[in-house]
């Protein structure tokens, strides 16, 4: 019905709401496109350049590293640092809480870094050209996750954990190889330095000291210190964030944020503006918050940067000739592309059948498979290889243009194995994008009044995982914000946390008495679910007559919704809570108040328009009401 | 402890006693183990119930059980941990509460809150958790009793105490309206009525809960914690077709409140 507009709409939507680790994928290509270019004009200054030196001078001290390594070791060891958070998060948080499913990417990685290296030494044996074996261990973690951002949106988020974990392993591996086989100049006495540091960093972490800025001194002396040593100064990233105080927020800790917020309400003085921001700080880990805010600088600075200085292979026909014929140049090759893809997927295929539960239950085997095409990808860590291993300018070349085609081929046949597994998902799980079963006012308990709403929506959750306590206020300003215009319901979502179901069923069970919404507010409030308890003091704080409330439960009575729910979710393919359905249609945004909220005001103006257009009259709440709402069309 | 031998009319009684360090409930308490039942002390104060718990000296029949008779889930706790101690209860005495008094324009809010909450919520919380266990006990042919301590104030109107009353009242009309619930099912519901002889104008603020500074008025009054608690093993040692439903218990020569 609205057909001429939609298309138009649609394309600035998705450009909006494209993530951002995709849009920061295409200012990475960019960046290598450009340097490609660059470096192969003719008389070009691209070399130059990237060795100017940049430093500083105090007195007799001086300290300076050429531009190509404050990109390579400053800037990259932000970078390394950005996504080690992130996988500290997962493995204390999330996906990779559980040891054996965080031991199948580590175990992965380790098998991409001995397999490769062998398959190049076999091809390579005899030919003299043997020691360049480190050129194959490692994946570049800023292309492949740029490029599974890309290639593997429709993919679960799992799988990019998985991704991210296995790089930044196989980084820590790749790097250590640097520094023990390719370095001449290590010296492990400026590493007393660096541990130092991290020492200082364990200590202030075990005093609680949760202001991010103190983290940075302690943090530059184990860099200087790593640099020093010769180990690759990025791998101080890594220690850092792996030691970066992280805990789930916790709700007092917002309630006490609150009160401040609310004190400098009422006083608005810099004393209290400054304990208010302490508190807000307070309530979020370092980790998150440091990871906050590196995101916009790693995606739009770092990367780009880097792929500036490091992509500029020169490329000539006489080389690629000359590369294609010798064995250095497929070792490279058949190393990157086939060690790394083979060694990945059956080291994971052999962890699955040691231990069936060690993956993630939302991944697939075809899915490593794609992923460990894509850690082909070695780039900018193979080609600081080449450089140490090789002296030899021609041989340098052939390895150089060795990289850059196993690189390009692992995107190509990685790009191609996800444009099919996506057709799969899609075809797979073709309902992934809208609701399934509509709001229902006979079986879903609403908020606000079904009958008058313009749009519904539809929360799928669960209280076992940590990032929820924001829910309540969430619904609150929904309610404030649009009134009667919108209804809403909640839908249980249990993903493998062990208490997310009996939570779910606690829920029901008060819901028998009229009171889902009190019990869930209540629940909220305990959340992250861990332990019964919770649950028994969620239900006395939302007024629940207790041994009804114990009853129902233990003999879950609300289990037909739950189980209705959890099928439904699956068939959907929710694979991470909460999920909102905004008008019917999945939404994939940022889960906060604001980009929720302005996700449903964007949803209600296109239900506006929608009534406007079909002429029926200028109050839209007349003609429709959410419960019909499945009659429908939906477009995808 | 003389009587520790002489079978008492309690035997085999379990009993769960709400306020059970006040000063009424302490009283009940010992003459509840004097009498032979087993008790479940329940009190928010857990030095003072271990101290309670020396005192009376049998370990075999007393359990003493920390909770807040305000929250729900303590009292939840509490019926749980008697019915996995004991296995049955069959005596509930709620005798928590606290008091304040003054003109009614001077009252303080929060103080009336508190009346309500401990007084009548949480007393509708204990009666609540232990209706079950109760009319189990009941279902079973044996007796079960829910006695209420109230206030004599209730009917005397005393000035200065005016929310008290009104709490009191409720309490009171709780306990008639039960006793027509649960009397056809077995159990006896029993209020009753202490009046200590004290001018209550001359009592600011007192917490019958707390047994110190206890106001010397009240503890010079001929009605003592132990007649009060004479009155209640009596109403739970009649037989169980009978019903002790109502009692006044009031000073002998001073009969107004």
């Amino acid at each position: 019905m609205n057909a001429a507009t939609s298309p138009k709409r649609s394309a600035r939507n998705r450009l909006r709401n494209t993530p951002g680790a995709l849009r920061g994928a295409l200012v990475l290509f960019a960046g290598t496109i450009i340097a490609l270019v660059w470096a192969n004009l003719p008389g070009s200054n691209y070399e130059a350049f990237w060795h100017l030196p940049l430093g500083f001078e105090i007195g007799s001290f001086t300290f300076d590293l050429d531009l190509l390594h404050w990109v390579n070791d400053a800037l990259m060891a932000l970078f390394f640092a950005h996504v080690t958070l992130e996988v500290r998060r997962e493995l204390e948080l999330g996906e990779l809480r559980d040891w054996r499913r965080a031991s199948v990417p580590l175990i992965a990685a380790v098998a991409g870094l001995v397999v490769p290296a062998l398959v190049y030494v076999a091809v390579t044996w005899g030919s003299g050209s043997v020691e360049g074996w480190g050129v194959v261990v490692s994946t570049d973690t800023a292309f492949v996750l740029g490029m599974l951002a890309l290639v593997g949106r429709v993919m679960p988020p799992a799988l990019r954990i998985f991704l991210v974990t296995l790089a930044v392993a196989d980084d820590v591996g790749a790097l250590a190889v640097i520094a023990f086989a390719y370095t001449d100049d290590f010296t492990p006495l400026p590493l007393l330095l660096a541990a130092a540091g991290l020492g200082i960093i364990a200590l202030m972490r075990f005093a609680r000291v949760w202001r991010g800025v103190l983290y940075l001194l302690p943090s530059i002396l184990v860099w200087v210190g790593f640099l020093l040593s010769g180990v690759h100064a990025t791998l101080a990233g890594v220690a850092i964030a792996l030691l970066l105080p992280i805990f789930a927020t916790r709700f007092d800790d917002i309630r006490r944020a609150q009160d401040h917020v609310r004190a400098f309400q009422m006083a608005p003085t810099a004393r209290y503006a400054r304990t208010a921001e302490n508190s807000l700080a307070r309530a979020v880990s370092v980790n998150e918050r440091a990871y906050n805010a590196l995101t916009p600088y790693v995606a739009w600075l770092i990367l780009p940067v880097f792929a500036l200085a490091n992509a500029g292979v020169r490329i000539t026909q006489d080389s690629l000739l000359d590369a294609f014929t010798s064995r250095l140049t497929w070792g490279i090759i058949i190393g990157l592309v086939v060690g790394k893809t083979l060694s990945i997927t059956v080291a994971t295929w052999i962890m699955t059948r040691v231990r069936p539960n060690a993956l993630s239950p939302s991944l697939r085997l075809s899915q490593i498979f794609g992923v460990s095409l894509l850690s082909g990808m070695g780039f900018t860590i193979s080609l600081f290889v080449v450089e140490l291993a090789f002296d030899d300018p021609t041989d340098v070349s052939r390895a150089q243009i060795g990289v850059i085609a196993a690189t390009a081929l692992a995107a190509i046949l990685g790009a191609i194995a996800f444009s099919i597994l996506s057709g799969r998902e899609q075809r797979l799980f073709p309902n992934r994008d809208r609701l399934l079963r509509p709001l229902d006012p006979d079986r879903d308990p609403v908020l606000g009044d079904a009958s008058a709403a313009i749009i519904t929506v539809v929360e799928y959750g669960n209280y076992a995982t940590p990032f929820s306590p924001g829910a309540t206020e969430m619904r609150q300003e929904m309610i404030g914000r649009f009134g009667s215009d919108v209804c809403h319901t909640f839908r249980h979502l249990p993903l493998e946390e062990p208490l997310g179901r009996s939570a779910a069923l606690a829920n029901e069970a008060a819901a028998e008495q009229g009171r889902f919404w009190e019990m869930r507010d209540a629940l909220l409030a305990q959340a992250p679910i861990r332990t019964e308890r919770q649950i028994q003091r969620a239900a006395a704080a939302a007024g629940l007559n207790l041994r009804r409330f114990e009853h129902d439960w233990m003999h879950s009575i609300g289990s037909e919704r739950v189980v209705q729910d959890v099928d439904e979710g699956h068939d959907m393919h929710l694979m991470q809570a909460p999920a909102f359905f905004i008008d019917g249609r999945r939404y994939t945004g940022a889960i906060d108040p604001d980009s929720v909220n302005s996700a449903v005001a964007e949803a209600l103006d296109r239900a506006h328009a929608r009534a406007g257009t079909t002429g029926m009259g200028k109050d839209p709440r007349a003609m429709s009401p959410c419960t019909t709402f499945r009659n429908e069309v939906i477009e995808t | 402890m003389s009587g520790m031998t002489v079978p008492g009319p309690l035997i085999g009684r379990v009993a769960v006693v709400f306020g059970a360090t006040g000063w009424i409930g302490r009283a009940i308490c010992t003459e509840f183990v004097r009498l032979g039942a087993s008790i479940v002390m329940v009190g928010r104060d857990r030095e003072r119930l271990h101290e309670m718990h020396q005192q009376l000296d049998v370990d075999d029949r007393i359990m003493p059980a920390v909770a807040d008779v305000t929250s729900p889930l303590d009292v939840d706790d509490a019926r749980r941990a008697a019915i996995e101690r004991f296995g049955h209860v069959d005596l509930l005495v709620v005798s928590s509460g606290v008091i304040s008094g003054s003109a009614f324009e001077d009252g303080v809010p929060g103080d009336w809150a508190q009346m309500i909450d401990v007084n009548l919520r949480g007393l509708l919380h204990a009666s609540q958790a232990f209706a079950e266990p109760l009319l189990t006990a009941a279902d079973h042919g044996g007796p079960a009793d829910m006695v209420f301590i109230g206030a004599v104030s209730t009917d005397v109107h005393a000035p200065r105490f005016a929310v008290f009353n009104a709490v009191s009242a409720a309490i009171k009309q709780l306990a008639r309206t039960l006793r027509y619930e649960y009397g056809p099912r077995g159990m006896r519901v029993h209020i009753i009525e202490p009046g200590f002889g004290v001018d209550p104008n001359q009592v600011s603020q007192e917490e019958l809960a707390a047994p110190s500074p206890r106001p010397r008025l009240r503890e010079s009054s001929p009605v003592t914690p132990q007649t009060i608690a004479a009155v209640v093993a009596l109403a739970a040692s009649l037989p169980k077709g009978a019903n002790l439903a109502e009692a006044l218990l009031l000073p002998t020569e001073k009969v107004s409140s």
